[in-house]
């Protein structure tokens, strides 16, 4: 049920995205940065395919990167670990996350404050209820969006063997910093 | 006619007067500035929290202490809401921002404790989720039964923070009835109620993050959808106030809304508190505040002000804040109820609750605040409620007139028809019977007949004449008191009469008022004789000591929570049976209850006392029980030698820390100014230090073990009140403490046994070297007058005297000066080098006479300085001829010369054969005598055929 509403949602997402429209900003290549910093091992990878998608008239929005997608890690071995293992990426190809802006923002001003989002975070095929907090700054046509959360991998099911979680940190620190630039 | 009266009574209009008024106070520091609050909140350690725009004070009835908010707040926030959950108090703003304060941070920085709004205690610190904190106002807070605090907004929704994520509950998402939260509280169930415009949200979040919203509205039977207020009593019902339509409750068990007024029309509900079961106090928009019973019935209470909030705290104080800030308190334990007539003589309830008095001028009840004359203008001196809901008014010469509960005049009993005396002094009603106490004796009236008959065994008395009984009561068994004018306390119990006119050697004859508590005892008091209980075995009297506000009692009554109200001329005392606590209820505790009138006193049927009073009618509170009797003792600070202790943490301190002072605070808002401090430092003080002062030091404490033990209690009374401790331990200097010493000892010892074993040693060797020297001067001796020696020297002798008779003396002086050396110079230990070679010199010369030119000795020494031990080289010298072979074919050179600060002597070595026998102790000895003497060593080389000894020269 879950899978199918992930796939609706990146379907959704991907139309969305695609319709030639009315005034939402677009983001083809934000970066999105994990770090795990256990006592044994510190590891972060990145991924430069971060989309989304901001409607300002709504005030929802939507983000999707796919797990294929990140880079970096220690070791190669330890990258296919990442994708097959922990977060079975043929399974669940994407991360995302979707709601609402809790503030009220009006996007035609330029400005530089910080929003709260309300919105689903979906990592490895689990749904969580979450508020993200980001900096924005609208400039003219553009947001730039930056911000960071962490993620407990108990939050999403993200199982690490016994063996290694002295090297996997429980709670991921995440750092998302994208642009947008308005459609017309 | 009397119908038509009763018509005209049900017509008058039931307007609103001003009518029972606690007497509120408003709230300053000691300088007269008015202390201003937008929110206020009572902690649960008893500390009153008032949020204003600068930060949050704290108020223990005396100290205000002002604790700021970060100074990095943006914008200017003020707060808007307060809570207490454990030990940290969470701020809500105004812009969305939240701060903490964690009670064992209220100590630290702390500059002064005057009554001033100025003293800056400390400060609270934002909270800072990783989800952000809300933009709009904060409106409450409360914690559910998961541990889960909720944030309340207007304008958000509902957050849940469940202590490491915030989550939130809105209405887009989650169907919570409007993101407008008014106001907000948990039920018992741990379920979260929010007020809105749009109906209340009954809210869960699970462990499992589930949420849960059920909506109430007006489908479900709310009376108005525009919620403004929440309150819960104590059996967790929730009472709700709404804009338009009153309050509703909400039944827990019932799970319905149950309304309560049929009509309304105060405007808005501000605030409400449920004061026990039944009696809420409401702040509206157009009726001000009102005091509401169960059935729905009002009354206006005169305020200064309109309020935004109220409160009850834990010692049952009223507290009002206005809309102009100004904070308000009053003391509800008492109240005047302002009357249109003065001097009531007797008061009673009917079964109803409805209040009747009676004065001089007559009869007066009261309905919806209007007081009314009833009836005729006659001297109302006693009155008395029968089962049957008519109140018979005793006059003073009229006899009595019988009422409905409408107010119409039923019956009249005067000396007409039976009544021996028409002054009715007090009456009482048991079964079936009503007891009268007349002017001239006691009548008893059958309700049935009405029938009166004179009660024998005190009226037809013959000492009767001026027998008068002040007040008939009876008891729940059914039981007769009467109090008697000079004759003491008389019981009829139905068979037999008893009579007590002293107890423990204090008599008393006058007896004016009398009740009995809910346990049976019963209590009187009258002329002169202060108050006594009597539990049907033992009579005890209270006095002053047991802190009985004063002998002079005019009254005594029970409130429905059993409580007994001692009524005197200027407050009341209430006495806890139980506990025999006594509260004086005066103009110190916000309570102005004046003049109270003799006997003029009853209980209703909720439960309160009311009183007659020179200027009306007075209500005591009759459910002060189920509130704080006793001050909230806390530990303000703890400071050592000028420091401020973390008193939640630290307990231990160095020898040196020893200056301790402690601050601390009975917080009893009723009144602050008559709380007593008992401390006592365990492991110091031998006896409890009783004081009102609010701190207490201890200079210099030795290093020991102690516990700070505090109470406080409101009238000096300590027998059951709680206490606070703070222990901690002064540790001995490091060198007292037992290891030390016994380290040092250790070490000590080894240092003296090492000492002795050293000097053990050294004499040891000293000894050695004594018999060393012995030996070695013996050997020389045995050896120079060895008869070998002596024998070689006389033949030498013998073949030079005749030869040459002059070389032979001079032979014999060199062998006397030889032992003549020998003599002077073995008992030192060293002697300089150059008297050692004359000894060298004059032994030489002998061994060359013998052995002529085979022997060679090579005295090489241009030198002679530094010293020697005696005979060294004399030693040496004879054992190279000793050891050697001496022949003209094997000539013996002997070197004797100076390297530096050694004297070498060095022969070639041709060893006899067959050595000679020795001791080989001469050397050996001579060795160790070195090194024990000097410390250097004799050194040997023997190489290429020469043999040398390396003497050192000291």
């Amino acid at each position: 049920m879950k899978r199918t509403l992930l796939l609706v949602g990146i379907c959704w997402l991907s139309t969305w995205m695609h319709a030639q429209d009315n005034g939402n900003y677009k983001c083809q290549d934000g970066s999105i940065v994990f770090a795990s910093s256990a006592p044994l091992e510190k590891i972060s990878a990145k991924s430069t395919e971060l989309r989304g998608i901001i409607d300002p008239a709504k005030m929802t929005f939507a983000w999707v990167v796919k797990i294929n997608s990140f880079e970096g890690f220690n070791s190669p071995l330890q990258k296919e670990h990442f994708r097959e293992n922990y977060l079975e990426s043929t399974k669940f190809p994407t991360a995302v996350f979707q709601g609402k802006i809790i503030e009220d923002v009006d996007f035609s001003t330029s400005q530089k404050r910080t929003i709260r989002a309300k919105g689903k975070l979906n990592i490895h095929g689990v749904e969580k209820e979450r508020i993200i907090k980001v900096d924005i700054e609208i400039q003219g046509n553009t947001i730039v969006v930056k911000g960071n959360f962490t993620v407990p991998l108990s939050d999403h099911a993200i199982n690490i063997p016994k063996i290694v979680n002295q090297k996997i940190a429980e709670e991921v620190e995440v750092t998302v910093s994208a642009k947008l630039v308005k459609s017309n | 006619m009397n119908r038509i009266l009763h018509i005209l009574w049900l017509l008058l209009p039931w307007g609103i007067a001003h009518a029972q008024v606690p007497a509120f106070r408003r709230l300053q520091t000691e300088d007269g500035e008015q202390v201003k609050a937008k929110v206020m909140h009572q902690d649960h350690r008893g500390w009153l929290w008032l949020g204003t725009q600068r930060g949050v004070y704290r108020y223990d009835g005396i100290d205000y202490e002002y604790f700021s908010i970060p100074d990095s707040l943006p914008g200017n926030p003020t707060v808007s809401a307060i809570f207490d959950r454990g030990d940290t108090l969470w701020i809500g703003f105004d812009n969305g921002l939240i701060a903490t304060l964690a009670q064992q941070h209220t100590f630290a920085n702390r500059s002064s404790g005057s009554s001033q709004l100025k003293s800056k205690m400390g400060a609270a610190t934002i909270w800072a989720p990783e989800e952000g904190l809300p933009a709009q106002k904060i409106t409450g807070f409360a914690s559910d039964k998961n541990g889960y605090l909720w944030i309340s907004t207007y304008g958000e929704g509902l957050y849940v923070w469940t202590g490491a994520r915030l989550f939130l509950v809105n209405a887009e998402d989650d169907h919570l009835c409007s993101d407008e939260i008014y106001t907000m509280l948990a039920d018992n169930d741990g379920q979260v109620w929010a007020a809105t415009d749009n109906g209340i949200s009954i809210v869960t979040f699970s462990p499992g993050e589930q949420k849960n919203v059920r909506n109430l509205g007006l489908a479900e039977g709310l009376p108005d959808e525009i919620v403004t207020a929440l309150h819960k009593d104590k059996s967790g019902n929730i009472w709700i106030g709404t804009n338009d339509r009153g309050v509703c409750t909400y039944d827990v068990r019932k799970k319905s809304i149950v309304p309560l007024f049929e009509q309304w029309t105060y405007g808005e509900v501000l605030a409400l508190v449920v004061f026990d079961h039944y009696e809420t106090w409401i702040s509206t928009s157009q009726g001000g505040l009102l005091i509401c019973n169960k059935k729905g019935q009002c009354r206006t209470i005169e305020t200064p002000a309109k309020s935004r909030q109220i409160l009850r705290d834990r010692e049952g104080l009223l507290w009002l804040l206005s809309e102009q800030e100004s904070l308000y308190s009053a003391n509800l334990s008492a109240m005047n109820l302002a009357t249109s007539f003065t001097g009531v003589q007797a008061v009673c309830s009917d079964q109803n609750g409805r209040i009747w008095a009676g004065n001089q001028q007559g009869l007066f009840t009261q309905n919806n605040n209007v007081w009314q004359p009833v009836g005729a203008k006659n001297n109302v001196i006693s009155l008395l409620t029968t089962p049957d809901n008519h109140i018979w008014a005793g006059t003073f010469g009229e006899g009595i007139c019988i009422y409905n509960a409408e107010g119409s005049l039923q019956k009249c009993i005067n000396t007409t028809n039976g009544l021996p005396n028409g002054s009715i002094l007090s009456m009482a009603v048991a079964g079936q019977k009503v007891w009268i106490a007349t002017l001239s004796g006691v009548e008893v009236l059958d309700l049935a007949t009405y029938d009166i008959t004179g009660f024998e065994q005190i009226c037809h008395n013959p000492d009767a004449a001026g027998f008068y009984v002040y007040k008939i009561f009876n008891d729940a068994k059914g039981r007769i008191w009467f109090c008697t004018d000079g004759h003491g306390l008389c019981l009829w119990d139905g068979t037999q009469l008893h009579l007590w006119q002293e107890a423990n050697g204090v008599s008393f004859k006058t007896i004016y008022s009398i009740t009995e508590d809910h346990q049976g005892t019963i209590w009187f008091s009258g002329e002169q004789t202060s108050l006594w209980s009597f539990d049907g075995q033992q009579f005890r009297q209270f006095t002053a000591r047991d802190h009985l506000h004063s002998p002079q009692i005019n009254s005594l009554s029970t409130t429905g929570s059993g409580q007994v109200v001692i009524a005197y001329n200027d407050g009341v005392d209430l006495l806890t049976p139980d506990s025999k606590h006594i509260l004086f209820l005066g103009e110190n505790a916000g309570i102005s209850l004046t003049n109270t009138s003799l006997n003029a006193a009853c209980t209703d049927p909720f439960g309160h006392v009311w009183l007659g009073t020179a200027k009306g009618v007075s209500r005591v509170s009759g459910f002060a029980q189920t509130y704080q009797i006793d001050p909230a003792i806390q530990i303000k600070s703890v400071s050592n030698v000028s420091r401020m202790v973390d008193f939640y943490q630290e307990h231990s301190f160095a020898y040196d820390e020893n200056h301790l002072v402690f601050e601390y605070a009975g917080i009893w808002l009723t009144n602050p100014g008559s709380v007593y401090f008992r401390y006592k430092l365990d492991g110091f003080d031998p006896d409890w230090i009783v004081s009102k002062d609010r701190t207490a030091s201890y200079p210099n404490l030795p290093p020991g073990t102690y516990c700070f033990r505090i109470q406080a209690s409101e009238h000096g009374r300590f027998d059951e009140v709680s206490e606070v401790t703070y222990s901690f331990v002064i540790h001995k200097p490091f060198w007292a403490e037992w290891w030390f010493i016994l380290l040092a000892l250790l070490l000590l010892g080894a240092a003296i046994r090492y000492y002795i074993k050293q000097r053990e040693a050294r004499l040891r060797q000293v000894q050695e070297m004594e018999s060393e020297k012995i030996v070695a001067q013996l050997d020389v001796l045995k050896t120079q007058i060895s008869p070998h020696f002596l024998f070689n020297s006389f033949n030498t002798l013998i073949t030079i005297i005749e030869e040459n008779p002059t070389v032979a003396v001079e032979y014999v002086q060199h062998l006397a000066d030889f032992y003549r050396s020998i003599m002077v110079h073995r008992e030192k230990n060293f002697i300089p080098l150059s008297e050692e070679l004359e000894i060298v010199r004059n032994f030489g010369y002998l061994l060359k006479r013998r052995f002529e030119e085979a022997l060679q000795i090579h005295v090489d020494v241009p030198e002679p300085t530094g010293q020697i031990m005696p005979l060294a080289l004399q030693l040496l010298l004879e054992n190279a001829v000793k050891h050697n072979v001496i022949s003209k074919k094997h000539p013996l050179h002997i070197h004797i010369y100076r390297e530096g600060d050694v004297i070498v002597i060095k022969n070639n070595k041709n060893l006899k054969i067959k050595p000679e026998p020795g001791t080989r102790f001469g050397l050996q000895s001579l060795t160790k005598r070195y090194e024990v003497l000097t410390g250097r060593p004799v050194e040997i080389a023997q190489e290429n055929g020469s043999f040398a000894v390396k003497v050192p020269l000291v």
